[in-house]
């Protein structure tokens, strides 16, 4: 910390060489950072001119000092693989572990398809900078890849932890799966107490034809972070994924869940939950791209905000011409519990096809006043009512969560943030 | 407690728009209506542009948002034409030798 | 998860009923006619401080308006074109007369009307007898009021509908008190284009408590090679007070673009009630850009009904701020986009008391590669409790060509609020159809069926030879698209 007057920047092509050769990285994952690295330097921080973030106050932030990031055995946490796994050849581990044994995974995925290095085009127009940020800097994340027809029926848990003191944590992480591949994985995002800064993490997520992933996202960062996460899905024909996300914690944070619908007959779920206290900024921005005909997407976001929370929730259903047959829904609901709560909600739909059935939804409101009046003359307190209430609003999405080793912790993260208002 | 802080000398605040100041976090903008110094918020209410940069109207008290033609009357806040329809923070101000005071 | 069209409304009798209707009413509708021009007074092409000034001379305005024009004029040259909505690359702004003056005075009847002119109007289908039944008629021809007529009780009950020319000149005070307070010249570029050089439209007063119960009408029409038409209207309900004022228009074809750009300024007060109705049908090289926004006050009503038939692209999105407790909006939009065309319209509507209601009402159509955006914005401010809002958007396709956009906004500041928004896109239902087909109906007069239920909600709001009219004009675009 203290050499800090005198570091070099970590924007610069020679600081991001050395920062790569010291870590021992083949050639291409060098050419890629550069890649992000001349986005970065390019590209201004994204303000009220740009829809995606017209919304978003963030405050001045110093990069240089955000770039020291926590040695990444305290940042990440992965379970281990079941011997079946390791037997029918599935890989899970870090990106230092993929570096050193499965550098050809890297080469064929790592920021090329769904998030590809230095695109200005696809990506810029949505998450833009941060998305170079993390490109630039990442030096943790876990890769899973599953081959053809295999089937991992134990869950996955990747957990990552901002540090406490002042940094940034820069998860890039992967997921392939191949035909017909199945796979359960939990994305964690928590912090140690005292933990300030930046938390970026991108994911990059392919499912071969037929491939079904249950991909369990949790964001439960510290009051003092500021999350920016970035997750895509790309599907191929008939493939699954089932994407449901908490978003708990953070005093600013905005999440891209994005679904791409490249395969003919493919599925997404994308459900999500969030719960704002205090002066909590929770921004969340889905994309339901449907490219190829007969695909479904089902979209449901519920909210309950408090005090002097604020969420702002971006949706978009966006059908090419060629996407025929589409399926596709997104709900927004948010309940408003206090007079200072504010939700934007925009939900948003552009159809270049015709023969198909889009529908939205958006509902704001307050706790149903009759359902409330019916349990307070049941005897249950005040405080009581309105936490059942709360509790069966979210169930709808809890439920897509599905595995109790997720369920419980979850509900039990919910409990502890109500308890917090007694 | 709210209490006065400096912000500029009465120089710096030009005839026909106003000044940004930054005080205690709060973007404020300060006017000089022939020799009688207001502050207000800077934002405009509608989409929170700089108000500062804003037209004064002398004859009538009021500011003229630059982004949408919104006008406020500066000594009361109150928005007097759309698209604005809240009101601005106003601050109570005070003159001390060269310098102006805001009380936030 | 099942998206359910609407429910059909009409029977084949009725389709044929009001094909029948439509033969009665006038000759069967025709677009791209436009008669030999004659104008006495022509402003150079092109925009500067010399052409507004120009228009305020002519016109000999009081010193204020002309202030209030040239300031308007410098804004207007700042402010940069939108990067949002429709594609304004086509208009070649220094190509357009922005001011013309056919004739030198009002006419008071009919018959006083110069020939050429009258066969516009007649061609539009207006016949004689009707006007009697009309309130009050200014219609607007290139830029000016030409003929204007107030009903005789309607004067004496002290109700004014003018010119806003004569506005200025008779009633200044009280146009001044809100000309330019609800969107001022700053709000938007073509508001400010419009402040600049805004000639005609109407003005309109209606006395505390009293209620005029026929509606005010005005046609609008642009002839002139190049023309814009920037009309102007303010209109003012006083408290207790209710008008219904519709407009409709219809413009001939020209291979060079023509440009629309009205400003429409509305307050409702104190339990006051205006209805406001639009049918659009300019001919496809028109661009139509829009401002339209109400005030409503304690227990007010304000409705907006938008239909968008016409043009090579709208861009409108009416608005209501809904100021006091009880007051209420309502929106209804119809949208129909063929081929060339892109209809982006909407609703604004802001809570800004507690207790208030709105309700918005989009349908689009859209087909042979017509474009229908939906954008609107639906806003509760900190303190406005107890609202209620409720939006439905719903979009047809009839082919794979077309496209249909929503982008609504809901941004709720305030508690104790139930707001809905509901928006579905899709395209003829196969079981409607089928169902029709099999008792006999072609596909053709199926689907012209399905679309008339479709639009219903909005057609029934209107005075009953616009809904004739409009239903003529959806099954005249209808025809061609099927098979």
């Amino acid at each position: 910390m203290s050499a800090s007057a005198t570091a070099a920047s970590a924007f610069t092509i020679e600081s991001v060489k050395a920062f790569s050769a010291k870590r021992r990285e083949p050639e291409f994952l060098l050419e890629r950072r550069l890649k992000a690295l001349a986005l970065w330097n390019e590209m201004p921080l994204p303000g009220k001119q740009d829809e995606f973030w017209r919304r978003v106050k963030l405050p001045t932030l110093d990069f240089e000092a955000l770039a020291k990031r926590a040695s990444s055995e305290k940042a990440l946490k992965l379970s281990a693989l079941e011997a079946a796994g390791s037997k029918a050849g599935v890989f899970f581990g870090t990106l230092d572990a993929a570096i050193a044994q499965r550098a050809d995974l890297l080469k064929k995925y790592w920021a090329t398809k769904v998030y590809p290095a230095g695109d200005a085009g696809g990506i810029a127009r949505r998450g833009g900078k941060f998305h170079a940020l993390n490109q630039t800097l990442f030096d943790t994340g876990y890769v899973l890849h599953v081959p053809k027809n295999a089937s991992l029926k134990e869950p996955l848990e990747a957990r990552f932890t901002s540090q406490s003191g002042t940094d940034g944590l820069y998860p890039h992480n992967l997921i392939v799966l191949e035909d017909g591949a199945e796979a359960t994985l939990i994305e964690i995002h928590e912090s140690a107490p005292g933990a300030v800064g930046l938390s970026v993490p991108q994911a990059e997520v392919i499912l071969g034809a037929g491939a079904k992933l249950h991909y369990l996202l949790l964001q439960n960062v510290g009051s003092e972070i500021i999350h920016i996460g970035a997750h895509r899905v790309v599907l191929g024909a008939k493939a699954f994924a089932n994407f449901p996300s908490a978003h708990l914690g953070s005093t600013i944070s905005k999440s891209f869940l994005e679904l791409e619908m490249e395969g003919e007959g493919s599925k997404g779920v994308l459900y999500g939950l969030y719960y704002g206290l205090g002066q909590q900024k929770l921004h969340m921005d889905t994309w339901q791209h449907h490219i190829a005909p007969g695909c479904t997407t089902d979209l449901m976001f519920k909210g309950v905000l408090d005090d002097r929370a604020m969420a702002v929730y971006r949706g978009m259903i966006h059908l090419e011409p060629a996407a025929q047959k589409t399926d596709a829904y997104q709900q927004n609901r948010t309940l408003l519990l206090s007079d200072d709560a504010t939700i934007h909600s925009i939900p948003g739909l552009e159809i270049l096809a015709n023969d198909v059935k889009c529908t939205h939804g958006s509902t704001a409101g307050q706790i149903d006043q009759n359902m409330l009046f019916y349990l307070l003359s049941r005897g249950v307190r005040i405080f009581d009512a309105r936490k059942m209430v709360m509790d069966g609003f979210f169930e709808e999405v809890i439920v897509k969560f599905d595995l109790p080793q997720v369920v419980e912790p979850l509900r039990n993260l919910i409990d502890v943030k109500i308890a917090a208002k007694r | 407690m709210p209490e006065f802080h400096k912000v500029c000398k009465k120089s710096d605040v030009p005839l026909t728009k106003g000044k940004t100041v930054l005080v205690a976090d709060k973007r404020i903008a300060v006017f000089n209506l022939a020799g009688t110094f207001y502050a207000i918020d800077d934002g405009c209410t509608h989409a929170d542009a700089s108000l500062a940069e804003g037209g004064l109207i002398v004859e009538e008290c009021a500011v003229e948002c630059p982004w949408h033609g919104a006008q406020f009357d500066i000594k009361t806040g109150k928005a007097k034409t759309l698209p604005a329809v809240e009101p601005v923070a106003t601050y109570r101000t005070r003159v001390t030798g060269d310098d102006v005071e805001v009380e936030v | 998860m099942i998206h359910e069209n609407e429910k059909i409304k009409r029977t084949p009798d009725l389709v044929a009923e009001t094909a029948a209707k439509a033969n009665e009413i006038g000759k069967e509708y025709k677009f791209g006619f436009h008669d030999s021009e004659q104008h006495l007074f022509r402003t150079k092409k092109g925009l500067s401080k010399e052409v507004v000034a120009e228009i305020s001379e002519q016109k000999k305005e009081p010193q204020w308006m002309r202030d209030f024009r040239l300031k308007a004029l410098d804004i207007y040259f700042q402010k940069p074109m939108p990067n949002w909505g429709g594609d304004l690359t086509g208009i070649d702004f220094d190509n357009i007369t922005y001011y013309l003056r056919p004739t030198d005075k009002q006419y008071s009847n009919w018959d006083m009307v110069p020939e050429d002119i009258k066969k516009t109007y007649e061609k539009l289908g207006i016949p004689e007898e009707e006007r009697k039944f009309l309130g009050g008629v200014g219609a607007q021809y290139d830029s000016e009021v030409v003929y204007h007529n107030i009903r005789k009780d309607l004067e004496d009950k002290g109700v004014l509908f003018l010119s806003p020319e004569e506005g200025i000149l008779q009633h200044g005070d009280l146009f001044r008190e809100h000309f330019g307070k609800i969107i001022p010249p700053a709000d938007n570029k073509f508001a400010a284009l419009n402040s600049a050089v805004w000639s005609g439209g109407s003005f309109i007063y209606v006395p505390k408590g009293l209620k005029v119960d026929i509606p005010l009408q005005a046609y609008f029409r642009i002839n002139a090679r190049d023309m814009g038409q920037f009309e102007r209207t303010l209109i003012i309900v006083d408290e207790g007070a209710s008008v219904h004022y519709v407009e409709g228009c219809s413009a001939p074809v020209y291979s060079s673009d023509s440009l629309h750009s009205a400003v429409v300024e509305i307050v409702v007060k104190k339990g006051g009630r205006c209805q406001y109705t639009t049918i659009q049908n300019w001919s496809n090289n028109v661009y139509n850009l829009v401002t339209k926004r109400a005030m409503a006050y304690a227990d007010a009503t304000m409705i907006w009904v938008d239909g968008n038939i016409g043009s090579k692209l709208t861009m409108k999105y009416p608005a209501i701020y809904l100021m006091e407790p009880g007051a209420r909006g309502e929106v209804l939009s119809i949208a129909f986009a063929g081929k060339g065309q892109h209809q982006d319209a909407g609703a604004k509507i802001v809570h800004c008391a507690p207790n208030t209601n709105s309700v918005i009402t989009s349908k689009s159509i859209s087909k042979q590669g017509g474009r229908t955006s939906y954008r609107g914005l639906m806003k509760v401010l900190d303190g406005a409790e107890n609202c209620k809002s409720h939006v439905v958007c719903d979009a047809l396709l009839l082919d794979e060509k077309s496209r249909s956009d929503t982008y609504p906004y809901i941004e709720v500041d305030a508690e104790k609020v139930t707001i809905e928004h509901e928006a579905s896109v899709s395209k003829v239902s196969e079981e409607q159809l089928f169902y029709l087909q099999s008792r006999g109906i072609g596909e053709a007069d199926a689907t012209k069926m399905i679309v008339a239920g479709f639009i219903e909600p909005l057609v029934k709001e209107l005075p009953m030879e616009y809904a004739v009219e409009m239903n003529r004009l959806i099954e005249l675009e209808l025809e061609g698209s099927v098979g």
